[in-house]
């Protein structure tokens, strides 16, 4: 009876320390769509900027699908459309389009930030059950040999 | 808080000035709309979520 109840914590102790793997590797993915997302913001920022000091009139070739290119002329840049979610985009001025990008970065780090937090606590949680299953296994061997000991 | 981010949205575009161009991304295409077109979307779809 006391064997069935230790397999059944001991099955409980793994199934929680594999559901607290699978919820870091989760997180783990997340943080790496947001550095993609960061890092896409910045990549953003600096082709605007580029494009304001080449000025109107340069030649720039437009990406239709992705095998092909046509020409177009560059306008001024001065106002940009951003994309601000739930399917609208705004025309802003130059600068309030990077300063809302800016905001978009800041509000993506923050969330960076907030998951590896969430993922260093469940690292103490997976280091306080590794160590139960440790304690457990020891103490499952110890009675293992006390009852070899008695039938002997 | 997809809501709330509705209700951001919606206050974001009630504070722009006057004349800024505002588009509808419908799949590939961006239709442009008015302030009130897009407020009134934004309040449809914050609806549809509830």
């Amino acid at each position: 009876m006391a064997v069935k109840r230790d397999e059944k914590k001991m099955t409980d102790l793994t199934r929680q320390l594999r559901s607290i793997i699978a919820q870091i590797e989760a997180l783990r993915v997340e943080i790496a769509q947001l550095d993609i997302l960061i890092s896409e913001y910045r990549q953003t920022i600096t082709t605007l900027r580029n494009l304001k000091d080449l000025g109107a009139g340069k030649e720039v070739l437009l990406p239709v699908g992705r095998i092909a290119q046509v020409g177009a002329k560059l306008e001024d840049v001065d106002k940009i459309v951003i994309n601000i979610g739930s399917g609208i985009s705004v025309e802003l001025p130059f600068d309030e389009a990077i300063q809302q990008i800016e905001k978009e970065i800041v509000a993506a780090l923050a969330l960076r930030e907030a998951l590896e937090r969430a993922m260093v606590e469940l690292y103490e949680k997976v280091e306080a059950l590794s160590q139960k299953i440790r304690e457990h296994g020891h103490a499952e061997a110890g009675e293992g040999k006390k009852d070899e000991g008695e039938q002997k | 808080m997809k809501e709330s981010k509705s209700k951001e949205l919606i206050e974001f575009l009630e504070r722009l000035p006057e004349g800024r161009r505002i588009y509808l991304n419908l799949g590939s295409l961006m239709v442009e709309v008015s302030k009130d077109e897009a407020i009134e979307f934004l309040k449809k779809q914050e609806e549809k979520e509830e």
